[in-house]
């Protein structure tokens, strides 16, 4: 998946879980939680929503990766990718 | 101020918490203050240079602050406030985290005579404006960003308020216009000790709690509750000097100030004060790297843990964990499930301690003490001195125990505890309406069975509890009335595995409104804006009717029954 898909995903969903918040203002380095009202039941939200999405699992050691927008694409692009090719090996 | 209840708690109960009383550091027959045992006694002793405070920051930072510093910040407070024309009784706020400032304010606050009052740093500008408003705040100390996003624009609709205190915080934007800098005040401040004003029956702390109805309850406490906090903070979790010492509860909430702050210091113990939110990695490296002996902390955080544990990743960090230090862990706020306990015992070494009790109890009350066998999934027995029941409420009035073991009802307390509340804030009839025959009625249902264990059946209201956050159905539904599409809300929790419950509306609209994903969004967005994520709704649901007595009413219990909506 491209960097702008998971981008685009991550603020859908952001749009969805805190509509309250100015989403199209969001700084891409800053975590979440210092940018608008975002609790942890939120963001926990946001993790099972993006598991269902790209069909994978995304371990609990991990979350901390996906505290921004920076890291969630840093974080899910090569995961997907590399889930991906785990499916086609299998195939 | 006088102890509600005509009949007080047997002579049983009377001398033992005489005898806690004279445990205390002031005289049986002196004044009582609750930041002189929880401060000056040890400041002034042999324990004077231990750490009262280990506060860790957002960057892992940590800064300790002893008894003996402890003592001067909070006489430096105090002096501020009577500097600042503050009288005994009058109310200060905290909206901030676990930062220095929230310590410094709460005890230095005691000190003076203030009523101290903590606010939730998650609520949004409602349920701010209500409990600063009822409470009659008149010195609030805050962050310059909470007090610019949340508290600033309705500061003139205040009339009791007359000074803001603003922390800086880390992004530094200085003390806002009309606002004082806390930092700069304190160093003005005159460091010389306060003898502190107070009796044992003066009022000393406020805590706002929800109920079905109406406005949410101030519970008001005296300074004898520290008899409590001090008999607890050594029966329940064995603490004394050199103890580390870590409640992970918000200071908004009683657990968070109570056994966040006070208690543990009573008994000369080091508090971990981390100003970081939930991580489940964070915290399982905190227990180790801080060597912390006793830990107190809730349902939904153990879940998560559990959560973590259970995977490979979680594992392989969990198994290498050296918890050597930990003697004692408990939870408070919802039931705990008895996997939880357990899964404690096997993987922390500590099964996990229950505990009851209610911001109107003002500590502890039923408890898994060390030393008894703990019944997984049970909140323990009554403490020494607390007199509970399982009890009926007959047609006459009459409070009559349960006799048949295993049987619901109410879980009452005999009054005259120490840390009794003194009095729902200008709700005289609220609170007498809370006691019956000599009776509390806590509005909680449980069981007792045939050995004494107490076990939690639901709740007797309709409050829901989500994520440890007692949460009012009236606050939310207000907060979502006045949408222009909305003709009716009622607001019930809807069970989930992780937060205990979840806040769920459910929503009929007035003629010519879509049930969209549109309006849902915006009717989430005005709630959170209103009452802050922790409050506010998470799941919206759209119904054609909403179930109702023959007088109107909602009835909130049969929300659940709607599911997910049509």
């Amino acid at each position: 998946m491209h960097p702008e898909e998971i981008r685009q995903m991550i603020l859908d969903l952001l749009r969805e879980i805190c509509p309250d918040a100015e989403i199209g203002e969001i700084e891409a380095g800053v975590s979440f939680r210092d940018q608008f009202e975002f609790d942890s039941i939120d963001f926990l939200n946001l993790v099972l929503a993006t598991e269902k999405i790209l069909s994978l699992r995304i371990p609990e050691i991990d979350y901390p990766r996906l505290s921004s927008l920076d890291g969630c694409i840093g974080y899910l692009v090569p995961k997907v990718a590399e889930a991906r090719e785990a499916e086609r090996r299998m195939a | 101020m006088e102890t509600f209840g005509e009949l007080p708690a047997d002579a049983a109960s009377r001398d033992y918490w005489a005898a806690q009383r004279r445990r205390l550091a002031s005289p049986p027959d002196g004044g009582l203050n609750i930041a002189f045992e929880a401060v000056d006694r040890h400041a002034d002793g042999p324990d004077g240079d231990r750490p009262a405070l280990r506060c860790i920051d957002g960057r892992g930072m940590v800064e300790e602050i002893s008894f003996r510093q402890l003592a001067v910040l909070t006489n430096r407070f105090a002096r501020l406030l009577q500097r600042l024309g503050l009288r005994p009784g009058d109310a200060v706020f905290t909206l901030l985290g676990r930062e220095p400032a929230l310590y410094i304010t709460a005890l230095g606050a005691l000190k003076a005579g203030a009523v101290f009052c903590p606010l939730f740093s998650a609520y949004g500008p409602d349920p701010l404006r209500t409990r600063m408003a009822k409470g009659r705040c008149k010195v609030l100390v805050t962050s310059a960003r909470q007090w610019t996003r949340k508290v600033a624009a309705f500061r003139n609709a205040l009339p009791d308020l007359e000074h803001v205190l603003v922390v800086d915080d880390p992004w530094g934007q200085g003390a806002p216009g009309g606002t004082l800098d806390f930092g700069r005040a304190i160093e003005d401040a005159d460091p010389r000790p306060v003898v502190p004003p107070t009796t044992k029956d003066d009022p000393a702390l406020l805590f706002f709690t929800s109920g079905t109805t109406g406005a949410p309850k101030g519970a008001l406490h005296a300074h004898e509750a520290v008899v409590v906090h001090h008999a607890t903070a050594r029966g329940v979790f064995g603490l004394a000097p050199g103890d580390i010492f870590w409640c992970t509860a918000d200071p908004g909430w009683v657990t968070g100030t109570v056994y966040g702050i006070l208690a543990p210091l009573t008994a000369g113990a080091t508090v971990i004060a981390d100003r970081e939110e939930f991580d489940a990695v964070r915290w399982y490296r905190l227990l180790q790297e801080q060597s912390v002996a006793v830990w107190y902390t809730a349902p939904t955080a153990i879940r998560m843990l559990m959560r973590l544990d259970a995977t490979a990743e979680g594992r392989a960090l969990t198994d290498t964990l050296d918890l050597s230090a930990l003697r004692l862990a408990a939870s408070v706020g919802e039931p705990l499930n008895p996997q939880a306990v357990l899964w404690g015992k096997e993987r922390l070494g500590k099964p996990f301690h229950d505990t009851w009790w209610q911001t109107e109890t003002g500590g502890i009350m039923i408890a898994n003490v060390p030393g008894v066998d703990i019944r997984p999934g049970s909140m323990g027995k009554p403490l020494p001195g607390v007199q509970a029941d399982v009890v009926d409420r007959r047609p006459d009035g009459r409070i009559v125990p349960v006799s048949a073991p295993d049987t619901t009802g109410i879980l009452a307390l005999r009054t005259g505890w120490p840390s009794q509340f003194r009095s729902y804030i200008d709700e005289d009839d609220r609170y007498r309406s809370s006691f019956a025959d000599g009776w509390y009625l806590s509005g909680d249902l449980a069981r007792k069975d045939a050995d004494g264990y107490f076990w939690f059946v639901g709740r007797a209201d309709d409050v829901i509890k989500s994520a440890g956050h007692l949460i009012g159905p009236f606050e939310v539904e207000s907060a979502l009335m006045d949408h222009p599409a909305v003709a009716e809300v009622g607001v019930a929790g809807r069970p989930d595995a992780i937060a205990g419950e979840i806040v769920r509306a459910y929503v009929t609209l007035k003629p010519g409104f879509d049930a969209d994903e549109a309006l849902r969004r915006s009717l989430l967005a005005q709630a959170r804006q209103r009452l802050g994520a922790a409050v506010a709704p998470r799941e919206i649901v759209f119904v054609e009717n909403l179930p109702k007595t023959n007088s109107g009413k909602i009835l909130r219990r049969e929300l659940r029954a709607l599911g997910d909506g049509p």
